[in-house]
C-alpha cells in the first residue's frame, strides 16, 4: 500500500507543480500561446526575427570557413562583420543561452549568465581593439566621434539597466548581468561606429575556387553559408542574362544562346534564331528542342544540348569570316572578340537561385533574408520610441492631470495634425535617406495614441489603493510609474503596439517604393520598386512576388498577435483580481 | 526589543492642521480645519468620527498622501520625532527625497481595503521584497529572512510558499495581514491603520486587531488608529479623538471618554450605541442626545451641536478651541470671561496598561 501512495503523492506533487500560481501576464501569455492565431504569427515573427539575426550567416558571397591549400583556416565572413552584425549575433547568443538555462537551478542560471556575458565581452573587445586599430592607421576622424558615441551610448546604457533593475526583482542578478554585459558589449562595438574599412570584393572566394577548377589545381577547401551570396552581390551574370529565373542558372544554354546573340548582334545578322543546335551544328541537330528554347533556365544533362566549346568555335568561324567581308571594321572586331573571349571564358557552373535573380544579377533570397532586418527595426525601434514617449506624456498627463494633462492635450492635438507620410517625404528631400532618421520621424509622430491609452488608465489607476500604499512605503515617482502603474494599464498598449509595428513596417515599404527608401541596404518596399523594371522588361514575376509576400504576411502577422492579445487580455475573460 | 528610550515625549504631534479641497463655485472645502492630536510611543490613539469628518485626510496628511495641488495645506504643524531623535522635524516643510524615507521606514500605513491594496501583477515577495529593499540595505538572503518573519509575525502559516502566491489566491483576511506585515517589515516608529478592519468579518477583525496590539507591544510602536466602530475603540484604543467637521471635539484617555464625555457631540454619538439587553423601542440618533452635560466646567462654553452636513467651517464656533477643561480631558470650546493662551497640540501620554511595554 505504501507504494501506491508514494505515487499519489509524486503525482499530486506534479499537478501542484503545474498549476503554479502565474502573474497575470504569465496568464495572458498562456491564453495567448493557446490561440491559432498568436501561434502563427507569433511563429512568422519569429522567423523573420531568426532571418534577421542570423542574415549574415545565412546569406553571405564569404565562405564561413576557408583554408587556402596548405594554409590555415579562416572565416573570411566573421572577418566581414559589420559591427551591428556581431551585436546582434553575440545578442542573441547570449540571451539564447540565458533562456536556455531559464528553467534550471540557480548555479546553472549563474553560469550560463556568466558564459554569455564573457562570450559577449571578449568578441566585442576583440571586435571593438581590432576595428579602432584599423580605423586609427587608416584616418584619425572618426575617433573622437567614436568616443563621444561611446560615452552617450554608455548613459543610455546605464539608463536601461536602471529601469530593468527596478522592473526584474526576482532573478535580478542573473538576468541583469546578462543583460548587462550584453548590453555593454553592444554598446561599446555600436560606440565605435567602425564600418569594415575595405570595398567589399564578393567574388573573391567564388573566383579563387573558379580559378582552381579551371587551372586543375585543388580546390580550396570551404564551407559556404545556405545562400552562397551578399545581398549586394551583383555575381557579374548580367552578361549572360538579365534577370534569372528562380532555379538553376546560368547554364550552358544561356551562355550559348547570350553568345550567339551577341555575334549576330555585332555582325549585323538579322535573321531569327529558332534553334542554336541547328545553327551551331549545321542542320545536325537531334532531339534537344525543349533544352535550348531561351527563357528555359531549367538544367539539362542531355548528351546532345550545345556546349559552350561548340558554340565557341561557331562564334569564331563566324567572327573570321565577318572580319573578311569587313576589313575595315577594327574597333568593331575587337570588340566582337572581347565579347567572345569573355563569353568562352565563364565558367558555367550551375548556381542556385531559390528566389532567381533581381534586374541587377543579385540573389533575391540573400536580399529577401538580409531585408527582415529593416522589416524588423523599424517596426521594433519606430513602435519603441513611440510607446516611450507615449508612456510618458500619457503618464505625466494621467498620473497630475489639471494643467499637465490640458498643456499635454493640446500637445497631442498638434501631433495629430502632422500627416506622417508627407513629413517622411520631406524630410528626405532636406536630410536624405536615413533608416535612422525614418524611424525617428515615424516614432516621434506616432505616439498620439499610446498616450492616449496611458493617460486613460493612469486616470483610473492613480486613485488605486495599491498605488496609494507604494506611495506610502516611500517608493519614487518612476518606480510608483513603471513598477506599480504601467503593468496593470499596459493591455490597451501592448495591443496598439503589435498593430504599430504593422503600420510602421507598411509606411517603410510606401516609402521605399515610391523611391524615397534607402539605397545601399535591401528592404522590401525598395525591392518592390526594383521590381518594377523588371517586370517591365523581361516579366520578371519573381522580383515582385516574394517581397509582396514577405509583407503581407508579416504584416498580417502582426495583425493576428494583435487581436489574440485583445483576446487574451480582454477584462470578461480574465481577471487580474481573480 | 527594546522598548522606545522616552515614553514621555510624542512620536507625533498635529498641531491645528488645516487641508481644504476644491469645490464647485471656486469655493474650497475644507476637509479638515485646526485638528490636533498627540501620539505617543506603544500608545493607540483611536480617531472616532463618522464619514467625512475628516479622520483619513488627517492621516493621509501625515504622509503628505493627499494630492496637493487639487487640496491645499491651510495651516498647522505635523511634528515628527523619534524616539532617538532630539528635535522634531515638520513633515508638511519636507522635501520629497526625506519624506520618501519616512514614508514606509518610519511612519507606515495599512490601508480599508485589503482586496484592492495589493498589486494584482506581482507576488506576495515581490511586494514584500520591495518594501524591505526600500528602506535597508540588504541582500537578497537576509530581505527574504525579513519577509519570511513579517509574515510569520502576522500568523501566516508557512510564508515560503505564501511569498510565491499572488495576491488573488490570498483570502481577504490574509490579504490584510500582508498588508500589516508589508507596514512592519521595516519596524516603524508609527502605524497608521485607516480603518484596517472595515471590510472585514468579525471573527477576522477580531483577529487582527489582537494582532495590532500584540506586534505594538513587541515593538512599542505608536499606533494611529482610524475607525467608526465604538466597540473597537473601547477594546484597543488608550487615548481617543473625537473628531466632526474637520475637528477634533473632544481629546481624552478611553476611560474617561466613555465615562464623562463633556463635548455635546462625543455624547450623541455614545448615546446612539445601543445597549445589549435594553428594550427601546427607537433608536436615539445622533443629534437626539447631542447635549451639553449640565456640569460642564465652569469658565468654558461650548456650542450646542450642528447636525448640518460635514464639513461646517469652524465647527463648534470660529474662536472654539480644544482647551484642557479638566485635567487629561480636552474639549473643543470657548473659554468665557478669561483670556487663554492659544493651545497647543493635546498630549496624552496614558496607556491602559500600568506596565508600559512588555518585554517580549
Amino acid at each position: 500500500m505504501s507504494e501506491p501512495a508514494a505515487l499519489r503523492n509524486r503525482r499530486a506533487q506534479r499537478v501542484r507543480r503545474r498549476a503554479a500560481p502565474r502573474s497575470f501576464f504569465g496568464r495572458v501569455g498562456m491564453r495567448l500561446l493557446g490561440s491559432w492565431g498568436a501561434r502563427v504569427g507569433l511563429a512568422w515573427v519569429g522567423v523573420v526575427a531568426a532571418l534577421a539575426i542570423f542574415a549574415p550567416v545565412i546569406a553571405s558571397s564569404y565562405p564561413l570557413l576557408w583554408r587556402e591549400p596548405g594554409g590555415a583556416w579562416t572565416s573570411p565572413l566573421l572577418n566581414e562583420l559589420t559591427p551591428t552584425d556581431a551585436v546582434l549575433l553575440w545578442l542573441a547568443l547570449s540571451l539564447g543561452v540565458t533562456a536556455w538555462f531559464g528553467s534550471a537551478s540557480r548555479p546553472l542560471r549563474l553560469a550560463a549568465a556568466l558564459a554569455s556575458a564573457v562570450a559577449t565581452v571578449i568578441p566585442a573587445w576583440w571586435f571593438v581593439a581590432r576595428r579602432s586599430l584599423e580605423a586609427a592607421r587608416a584616418s584619425g576622424d572618426g575617433v573622437a566621434l567614436g568616443v563621444v558615441t561611446y560615452w552617450v551610448g554608455g548613459a543610455v546604457v546605464l539608463l536601461t539597466l536602471v529601469a530593468l533593475g527596478s522592473m526584474l526583482r526576482r532573478h535580478r542578478g542573473v538576468l541583469v548581468a546578462s543583460v548587462a554585459m550584453a548590453v555593454l558589449g553592444a554598446a561599446t562595438m555600436l560606440g565605435l561606429r567602425i564600418e569594415p574599412s575595405l570595398a567589399p570584393v564578393y567574388s573573391e572566394y567564388r573566383e579563387a575556387v573558379d580559378a582552381a577548377l579551371e587551372q586543375q589545381k585543388p580546390v580550396p577547401r570551404a564551407v559556404w553559408a545556405p545562400i552562397p551570396y551578399s545581398p549586394n552581390d551583383s555575381l557579374s551574370d548580367r552578361s549572360i542574362r538579365d534577370t534569372l529565373a528562380p532555379g538553376y542558372g546560368p547554364t550552358q544554354a544561356d551562355v550559348a544562346e547570350r553568345l550567339v546573340r551577341d555575334v549576330k548582334t555585332l555582325t549585323d545578322d538579322l535573321t531569327p534564331t529558332t534553334d542554336i543546335a541547328v545553327l551551331v551544328r549545321g542542320g545536325n541537330a537531334g532531339p534537344t528542342e525543349d533544352a535550348t528554347q531561351p527563357g528555359h533556365a531549367a538544367p539539362s544533362r542531355d548528351e546532345a544540348e550545345v556546349t559552350v566549346e561548340e558554340v565557341t568555335a561557331w562564334a569564331w568561324a563566324r567572327a573570321d569570316a565577318w572580319a573578311k567581308a569587313n576589313p575595315r571594321e577594327r574597333s568593331r572586331l575587337k570588340r566582337l572578340e572581347a565579347r567572345i573571349d569573355t563569353l568562352a571564358s565563364t565558367r558555367v557552373k550551375d548556381r542556385l537561385h531559390v528566389m532567381g535573380t533581381t534586374v541587377d544579377g543579385q540573389d533575391l533570397a540573400s536580399r529577401m533574408v538580409h531585408a527582415c532586418r529593416i522589416a524588423l527595426a523599424i517596426g521594433f525601434v519606430a513602435t519603441g520610441i513611440a510607446v516611450v514617449i507615449g508612456v510618458i506624456v500619457g503618464g505625466a498627463m494621467g498620473y497630475f492631470s489639471g494643467w499637465v494633462d490640458l498643456v499635454g492635450m493640446r500637445l497631442v492635438e498638434i501631433f495629430a495634425s502632422i500627416p506622417t507620410i508627407f513629413l517622411l517625404i520631406t524630410i528626405v528631400a532636406v536630410y536624405g535617406r536615413d533608416l535612422y532618421l525614418m524611424m525617428a520621424v515615424i516614432g516621434l509622430t506616432g505616439w498620439i495614441g499610446y498616450a492616449l491609452f496611458v493617460r486613460a488608465e493612469f486616470l483610473k489607476l492613480r486613485k488605486a489603493e495599491y498605488v496609494d500604499a507604494a506611495r506610502a512605503g516611500g517608493a519614487g515617482l518612476w518606480r510608483i510609474w513603471l513598477r506599480h502603474m504601467l503593468p496593470n494599464g499596459v493591455t490597451p498598449l501592448l495591443i496598439s503596439a503589435s498593430f504599430g509595428v504593422a503600420s510602421a513596417i507598411l509606411t517603410e515599404a510606401t516609402l521605399s517604393f515610391l523611391g524615397l527608401g534607402l539605397v545601399n541596404e535591401p528592404s522590401w518596399g525598395q525591392m518592390l520598386q526594383n521590381a518594377r523594371e523588371g517586370l517591365a522588361g523581361s516579366g520578371a514575376w519573381w522580383i515582385a512576388v516574394f517581397p509582396i509576400l514577405a509583407i503581407f504576411l508579416t504584416v498580417f502577422a502582426y495583425n493576428l498577435i494583435g487581436e489574440a492579445l485583445r483576446d487574451a487580455l480582454d477584462p470578461k475573460s480574465v481577471r487580474p483580481g481573480g | 526589543m527594546n522598548p522606545p528610550a522616552h515614553d514621555d515625549t510624542p512620536l507625533l504631534e498635529v498641531d491645528s492642521l488645516g487641508v481644504s479641497f476644491p469645490a464647485p463655485g471656486g469655493k474650497r472645502l475644507h476637509a479638515v480645519s485646526g485638528a490636533s492630536m498627540s501620539v505617543f510611543p506603544n500608545q493607540t490613539l483611536a480617531v472616532v468620527g463618522e464619514s467625512g469628518s475628516g479622520k483619513s485626510v488627517t492621516a493621509l496628511s501625515v504622509l503628505r498622501l493627499v494630492p496637493t495641488p487639487p487640496a491645499k495645506n491651510e495651516r498647522g504643524r505635523l511634528l515628527w520625532r523619534r524616539p532617538d531623535q532630539a528635535e522634531p522635524v515638520d513633515l508638511l516643510t519636507l522635501d520629497d527625497k526625506a519624506l520618501r524615507k519616512i514614508r514606509g521606514g518610519q511612519v507606515a500605513m495599512i490601508f480599508q481595503e485589503p482586496m484592492t491594496s495589493l498589486n494584482p501583477v506581482y507576488t506576495i515577495g515581490d511586494q514584500l521584497l520591495e518594501a524591505i529593499y526600500l528602506h535597508q540595505k540588504v541582500g537578497r538572503a537576509q530581505a527574504i529572512a525579513t519577509a519570511e518573519a513579517a509574515l510569520a509575525d502576522v500568523g501566516i502559516a508557512d510564508p515560503a510558499a505564501r511569498l510565491r502566491e499572488f495576491p488573488h489566491q490570498l483570502s481577504g483576511g490574509m490579504r490584510q495581514r500582508v498588508m500589516i506585515a508589508m507596514a512592519l517589515a521595516c519596524r516603524p516608529d508609527l502605524l497608521l491603520a485607516d480603518e484596517p478592519t472595515t471590510a472585514l468579518d468579525v471573527t477576522i477583525q477580531a483577529q487582527i486587531l489582537e494582532l495590532l496590539r500584540r506586534i505594538q507591544r513587541e515593538k512599542g510602536m505608536g499606533v494611529l488608529l482610524i475607525t467608526h466602530d465604538l466597540g473597537v475603540v473601547a477594546e484597543n484604543a488608550d487615548v481617543v479623538a473625537v473628531m466632526y467637521s474637520g475637528r477634533v471635539v473632544e481629546y481624552a484617555n478611553v476611560e474617561t471618554i466613555f465615562a464623562r464625555p463633556l463635548h455635546p457631540y462625543t455624547r450623541g454619538l455614545l448615546k446612539s450605541m445601543p445597549v445589549l439587553g435594553q428594550r427601546v423601542n427607537r433608536l436615539p440618533t445622533v443629534v437626539d442626545g447631542a447635549v451639553a452635560p449640565d456640569d460642564f466646567p465652569a469658565g468654558f462654553a461650548v456650542a450646542d451641536h450642528d447636525p448640518s452636513p460635514p464639513p461646517v467651517p469652524d465647527y463648534g464656533g470660529a474662536s472654539a478651541r480644544l482647551y484642557e477643561v479638566e485635567p487629561e480631558h480636552w474639549v473643543l470650546c470657548t473659554p468665557v470671561d478669561q483670556t487663554l493662551p492659544e493651545p497647543g497640540a493635546p498630549r496624552l501620554a496614558w496607556r491602559r496598561d500600568a506596565v508600559p511595554a512588555a518585554v517580549s
